[in-house]
């Protein structure tokens, strides 16, 4: 079957007036000699809010790490607003799948969300007022300021996801990388991050947001992303998520059920790829 | 009363050794809650033996023994740092191999002295009562130091130590922060050398840190909290060596375990027994 890259998004007459905030040129990255990027290449507009979509091992993590800049590429390059990274400046937030941190680590969860400020901070300054304020702001933006003074291991598995993703508002990212951040939380959790994700909308911010919910990325996301190893298909979310295009994206694990796709990641094969990238880190 | 506390003051030698103990009370203690937190023990422990070899050139010169031990010091910190990035050896392979050929090749250049027993068990196990006022100046100078960069360091040693990845997309230079570290680990080894000597340090930077860790909920409460148990220890330890003639690095060390274990025993929130008692109701 033909790769099949949908022109423009469906908000194209708007977003294609601004320029790319990341550009993707034959991008491959391997691990170990096992490609898990392969020839990537690709425009995201800036202010694109973009789920990724694929199975297990498909590469979405690695992508989201290669957008942060946080590992190196085999082939090809990637231009942040048509610069390096160092160069271009660009404030990028990454919350990985499951954040590789320390939870028996002294800290509140106040300066864990400052944290996300050090680089307005700037070295051997301390935090200003306002610094202080746009954290305490970001807590409430996530509905959690009651645990502002809380040890981050004491939280739940929703409240750590709200607390990572508070850190990245008030790092004041214009581009974030969500790695499956709906995994493992509760439904109100849920809802709290689809209005965030929906107000950066409103402020421009460009938001990639990966997730094995097909569902949620065709009713919430008005951009898709088929991702497996190759980039499949990149367009608006009611074009992308054609049968035919889902179906070569998670190979054979695709059922239709009721006229919707349902698919069935249960006995993924690649699934000890995605083990390996994580024991890369 | 009082005389219990100024007696042992009128001789010159102990007042030197009680401000050498606190002074290598408070340094080991506040670098040792990094030590604690990131699970760097052994690698405390290494480079106070790798430091051996440094101290040996130096008494067979005659120079100063801390200005060999310095130097020694700092090329372990850096050569684990090279050893380990990127290559297949893992750390604590590399600091075995070092840390026991560094141990090795001092003990024979020592071995070689005619004084060989008195020189080494100083150097294995501290001889605090003959610091002179040159040591004191020099170690007062380094501990000043140590102190101020964890000081004005303080966000960036925690962001590497809590979330190496933030560290990463705030495009922090980790690597040379890391580096850092270990230099300040190496100067307070270098510190505790004539006062808990080599064999000791490690309860030093560990056991205060481990107190602490056991009833605080943020690194800066953790390091004043581990400063306090480290002079408590050092001075308690000190004096009772002096009453009850037992050599004074060991005394230090033992009170500080002792301390532990009260609070293991009986912290509020983490201690054996309380949640024990909490289970039992």
């Amino acid at each position: 079957m033909q790769l099949k890259v949908l022109p423009s998004p469906a908000h194209a007459h708007t977003l294609d007036t601004n320029p790319p905030m990341v550009e993707l040129r034959d991008v491959t990255v391997a691990y170990a000699d096992n490609a898990v990027l392969n020839d990537v290449t690709l425009s995201i507009p800036q202010g694109a809010h973009v789920a990724v979509v694929g199975p297990n091992g498909a590469g979405k993590s690695t992508l989201f790490k290669a957008l942060a800049g946080l590992i190196p590429l085999q082939q090809g390059s990637i231009l942040w607003r048509g610069k390096s990274l160092g160069a271009s400046g660009v404030r990028i937030a990454y919350i990985p799948q499951r954040c590789e941190v320390d939870w028996e680590f002294p800290v509140l969860v106040r300066d864990v969300v400052l944290m996300g400020r050090y680089r307005q901070i700037g070295w051997l300054h301390r935090p200003s007022a306002r610094d202080q304020a746009a954290t305490m702001e970001a807590l409430a933006q996530l509905g959690i300021a009651n645990l502002a003074t809380s040890p981050i291991g004491e939280l739940s598995g929703g409240q750590q996801q709200r607390a990572f993703l508070a850190r990245s508002l008030a790092q004041e990212a214009e581009l974030l990388l969500a790695d499956e951040p709906f995994t493992g939380v509760d439904a109100s959790t849920q809802e709290v991050i689809l209005r965030v994700f929906e107000d950066l909308r409103e402020r421009g911010v460009t938001v990639l947001v990966s997730t094995h919910d097909l569902n949620m990325a065709i009713n919430r996301f008005t951009t898709s992303m088929l991702l497996n190893q190759r980039l499949i298909a990149f367009g608006p979310s009611e074009e992308v998520f054609t049968s035919d295009l889902v179906r070569h994206t998670f190979d054979s694990q695709v059922y239709e059920v009721d006229g919707g796709l349902v698919i069935d990641q249960c006995c993924s094969h690649d699934g000890e790829f995605d083990n390996a990238h994580e024991l890369q880190d | 009363m009082f005389d219990v506390i100024t007696a042992p003051l009128i001789y010159g030698f102990m007042q030197r050794g009680l401000a050498a103990a606190i002074l290598v009370g408070i340094v080991c203690s506040v670098i040792g809650c990094y030590i604690v937190l990131r699970g760097m023990a052994f690698l405390g422990d290494a480079m106070a033996h790798a430091i051996l070899p440094g101290v040996a050139v130096a008494y067979l010169l005659r120079g100063n023994l801390l200005v060999g031990a310095l130097a020694a010091a700092i090329l372990v910190a850096l050569g684990i740092g090279t050893l380990t990035r990127g290559s297949s050896i893992k750390e604590d392979t590399a600091i075995g191999i070092l840390f026991a050929a560094s141990l090795a090749l001092g003990v024979a250049m020592i071995s070689s002295l005619q004084s060989y027993a008195t020189d080494l068990s100083h150097i294995l196990f501290g001889n605090i009562l003959g610091v002179s006022n040159q040591d004191l100046l020099l170690c007062g100078i380094l501990g000043a130091a140590v102190l101020v960069v964890v000081v004005m360091l303080y966000k960036e040693f925690l962001l590497v130590a809590f979330d190496p990845v933030l560290a990463a997309t705030l495009r922090l230079p980790a690597g040379a922060i890391n580096a850092l570290l270990l230099v300040l680990i190496a100067v307070t080894v270098v510190i505790s050398l004539q006062t808990v000597g080599v064999g000791l340090v490690t309860a030093l930077l560990v056991t205060p840190a481990a107190t602490a860790r056991l009833i605080t909920r943020r690194l800066g409460t953790m390091m004043l909290l581990s400063a306090a148990f480290g002079v408590i220890s050092a001075v308690v330890g000190l004096y009772f060596s002096y009453y009850v003639n037992i050599a004074s690095g060991p005394a230090i060390v033992l009170t500080a375990t002792a301390i532990f274990l009260l609070v293991f025993l009986f912290a509020p929130a983490k201690g054996v027994l309380p949640r024990m008692l909490r289970r039992l109701r």
